[in-house]
């Protein structure tokens, strides 16, 4: 036995202790499964990877050595466990976030199955299945970096944009996990769980790197990072980002007069921001440590604002602090956590006499723990508790006139959240299997809530994996459905009697490899969403948040992926879908019948480059006042990895047809669609010191 | 809307097809199984039997796989005066003729069986895509951060009569001894 633990000790330190936060995250993600059981011909995601090209006689040749350095491509244990979670994950790798030129979390998201993206000029928007509220500030999503929740604590805010907590070039990989989680996740895991895999000092071999990108509209942006490990797997990484964008002029014809510059807003579109990104791990114990700030120019004159103002913005910052320890043993794991987190965010307002400050702090501290049995045949148990603090959640508007201020809210409503869950997966026969748990959250400024899901996985073959899951979410109401109150005209009033609302989700995921390289998913979905906290008015005009409508939402999804010897990809999906709000019998508002997406990847012949072309179909959408027509959006970048040694370039053109499109508005702007950029550059260099 | 829409998938599929026609024409990459299997060639390279086996070299395994497509692509080749044979064996015989044999996880709910039955013999086992040691393989291949690694039971090696060279105990990522 003793010798047994020898090799664990040095597997911990060549596996586990790399990558102790992922391995958690992945443990929760698939549900408790051992990731060493993994069946080792079940590739059900393809990773295109940068490989040296071998025929079969050659690679016998290579000494051992070389063999051994070698990248291979194929699935990682994750991916292969992939058949066996309650939900039909999702996964963007970093080659996919290079040749296909993403520069946000919401890109790359964009490009996944069932997602749509939507952006006011301001913040983008998530939206799943064909739910998508706009301003909702994606608080029916959860945002884990690393397995560390990062929707702040009074917005829950799942931020995708810019102001999203990780700079791409930090992402290993992204993970989207469709469908209701809060058996396990809670509040927030409502319509969809995304989780961003951070790089380790690992994913640059311990070596400085920088990458700096040049684009239109006066972007520029430049990442440095230092890593270091050893050979004891202490591992240590920094990284810093900044990103500026002057902005390009935009026509709204809603403002075309001559009193409002024509309807041209000139150069409000900007934007800058900035990341810092710490992490560690020494054994079983591991930091990270994450901050970004932003600031974004208000083009749209939302909330009645002055016309082409410059002086409209708004500022976001974010700081997330964890520490981890992870002890694994034969039969179980186990992940104790305390998180310490912070956003700010304060909006300058501009109108002609005067300026309105609307601004929030929230802060948070809380500890989470996680234990992973896998003791008893037949059986993989997972049980965790979370407790947060949110200690501070403050909200406060005014308006300055001349040199006075006018305080219209200054509000602090602490809260505290406390939950327990627990997850089997039961293995009836070698064919079927059962995912059962359930989840009960408290919190102290609203109802309390049970979440259970069930979840059956039956794999006729190795090939096919065919599941039925159904389960019952929930949302708690945020602090500003609660409590954003300024009784003024143009205000607000808050509503301390929300109530959490809920979704019932019905699901059947059918995943089937065709070939060694390709496979086919298909998903069918119902989701009854009930008690909607949505915006509507208080009978005398004022709007307030009330747990309103219903929505039922149902569709079907189709997913095709084939890989070809020469690393060439392809990803196509297609969703139909219907949302209908089931107390008007009206449409749902931005919500497209069909999304289509394609993602290619081809080598060019005879070149170092890869040619990454994107298209995202999204069908015509019901705006607040009249249709937002459909759009078919075209991407493509030309990605060479080592152009020179150590560098990687790569040429992006964005809305490469110029197609004029736009997203929905939402109450705040007078206009019923916000155009979008038209083409657009830009051109990264990066390099490996 | 229908008529667009199936315009536009028609101009999609060609660009699939052109896709597909340069992957033909394309060259081949190295993927997971073609690595796992030069470097099975190479671990049987490094390793000594102290009994040499004669005329065939048998590489057991106990089901078709990807890997074992890959590896029987090395059928016939001459190692050391014997040539390399894939035989495919259940888990309770055929054990005599093997030299070397192949597992993966899916072995492990027979693995007491296994082990009950190459008692005496002087068999290599390696098991493919598990990390947790097991007692009985003497060397485990996987798959870390896109790169092959394995790790060597030395104990379990010699207890069989097998040697393997320092070459390979160098390159492991660990090894029991």
């Amino acid at each position: 036995m003793h010798v047994r633990d020898d090799i664990k000790t040095i597997k911990f330190i060549h596996s586990v202790a790399f990558s102790s936060v992922t391995i958690m995250s992945i443990s929760r993600v698939i549900q408790g499964i051992s990731t060493c059981k993994a069946r080792y011909y079940l590739p059900l995601v393809f990773v295109v990877v940068t490989t040296t090209t071998y025929g079969n006689d050659e690679i016998i040749d290579l000494p051992i050595e070389s063999l051994l350095g070698l990248k291979v491509s194929g699935a990682s244990k994750f991916q292969q466990a992939v058949a066996n979670a309650p939900s039909s994950v999702i996964i963007a790798t970093q080659q996919d976030i290079k040749v296909f030129g993403w520069r946000t979390l919401g890109d790359a998201l964009a490009s996944m199955r069932g997602v749509q993206i939507s952006n006011d000029l301001n913040y983008s928007y998530l939206g799943a299945r064909g739910f998508a509220r706009p301003s909702d500030y994606n608080t029916r999503f959860l945002l884990l970096i690393d397995g560390i929740k990062a929707n702040d604590s009074l917005y829950d805010q799942a931020a995708v944009g810019l102001d999203s907590p990780i700079d791409m070039e930090l992402v290993e990989r992204i993970e989207y996990i469709p469908g209701s989680a809060s058996a396990v996740y809670g509040s927030n895991a409502f319509f969809g769980v995304i989780n961003i895999i951070t790089k380790t000092a690992d994913s640059f071999n311990g070596r400085p790197y920088a990458a700096v990108s040049i684009g239109s509209a006066g972007e520029r942006k430049a990442t440095a990072v230092l890593s270091k490990r050893d050979d004891e797997g202490r591992q240590f990484l920094i990284s810093t980002t900044t990103y500026r964008r002057n902005g390009n002029d935009i026509y709204f014809s809603e403002f075309d007069s001559p009193g409002t510059n024509n309807g041209i807003a000139n150069r409000l579109d900007s934007e800058k921001s900035g990341n810092v990104l710490i992490k560690g791990n020494a054994g079983p114990v591991s930091i990270l440590i994450s901050h970004v700030e932003r600031r974004k120019g208000i083009p749209t004159a939302s909330y009645e604002q002055t016309f082409n103002d410059g002086r409209s913005h708004t500022d976001d910052d974010q700081t997330n602090a964890a520490i981890s320890y992870e002890k694994e043993s034969d039969d179980s794991t186990l992940l104790g956590r305390l998180v310490w987190g912070q956003h700010r965010y304060n909006g300058l307002y501009t109108y002609d006499s005067y300026i309105n400050l609307d601004g929030s702090q929230s802060s948070w501290f809380g500890g989470e723990i996680n234990y992973l049995v896998n003791r008893w045949k037949d059986h993989k148990l997972l049980m965790g508790a979370e407790i947060q603090r949110d200690y501070k959640r403050i909200q406060r508007n005014s308006d300055i006139v001349g040199g006075d201020a006018t305080t219209n809210l200054s509000t602090n409503n602490p809260d505290t959240r406390v939950a327990a869950f627990i997850q089997d997966e039961i293995k009836l026969s070698k064919q079927f299997l059962v995912n059962v748990g359930s989840r009960f959250d408290y919190h102290s400024q609203t109802s309390s809530a049970f979440s259970p899901r069930l979840a059956v996985i039956y794999q006729p073959t190795s090939d096919t994996t065919l599941k039925v899951i159904n389960g019952r979410a929930f949302r708690s109401p945020n602090a500003y459905e609660m409590f954003y109150q300024v009784d003024a005209p143009g205000g607000q009033l808050g509503n301390t009697s929300l109530q959490p609302e809920r979704v019932r989700s019905h699901e059947f995921v059918w995943e089937q490899l065709l070939s060694s390289s390709s496979r086919f998913t298909t998903s069918a979905f119902h989701n009854q969403t009930t008690n909607l906290i949505a915006l509507t008015d208080d009978g005398l005009g004022r709007p307030m948040f009330k747990n309103l409508n219903q929505v039922d939402t149902q569709g079907i999804e189709f997913e095709y992926e084939n890989t070809w010897m020469n690393r060439a990809n392809l990803k196509f999906s297609q969703s139909w879908q219907r949302a209908k709000d089931n107390s008007t019998g009206v449409r749902a508002v931005n919500s497209p019948m069909s999304l289509s997406k394609l993602n290619l990847q081809v080598p060019v012949a005879r070149t170092p480059f890869i040619a990454g072309l994107e298209m995202r179909y999204v069908g015509e959408r019901k705006g607040l006042a009249g249709n937002v027509s459909s759009y078919l959006l075209t991407n493509l970048t030309l990605y060479a990895s080592q152009i020179l040694k150590d560098c990687d370039l790569s040429l992006s053109i964005y809305n490469l047809l110029d197609k004029q499109y736009g997203d929905p508005g939402a109450f705040e702007h007078r206009q019923n669609m916000l155009i979008q950029q038209g083409r657009t550059f830009r051109m990264k260099l990066s390099r490996s010191f | 809307m229908w008529h667009r829409f199936v315009k536009k998938w028609i101009v999609l599929s060609c660009m699939v097809f052109s896709a597909g026609w340069c992957g033909h024409a394309c060259a081949q990459v190295v993927d997971e199984w073609k690595a796992k299997a030069a470097l099975i060639y190479n671990l049987i390279l490094f390793t000594e039997w102290q009994v040499a086996p004669t005329e065939n070299l048998g590489i057991c395994v106990l089901k078709e796989s990807a890997l074992t497509k890959e590896l029987s692509k090395f059928q016939g080749r001459v190692m050391r005066n014997a040539a390399l044979r894939i035989i495919k064996v259940s888990e309770s015989s055929g054990f005599s003729q093997c030299s070397v044999l192949l597992m993966d996880t899916d072995s492990l709910k027979s693995i007491s069986n296994i082990r009950k039955n190459l008692e005496g013999l002087s068999v290599l086992t390696i098991m493919d895509e598990e990390d947790i040691w097991h007692e009985g393989v003497m060397i485990s291949i996987s798959v870390f951060r896109d790169r092959i690694v394995f790790d060597i039971d030395l104990k379990s090696a010699q207890a069989s009569r097998i040697s393997i060279s320092s070459k390979l105990l160098r390159l492991a990522r660990g090894v029991i001894s």
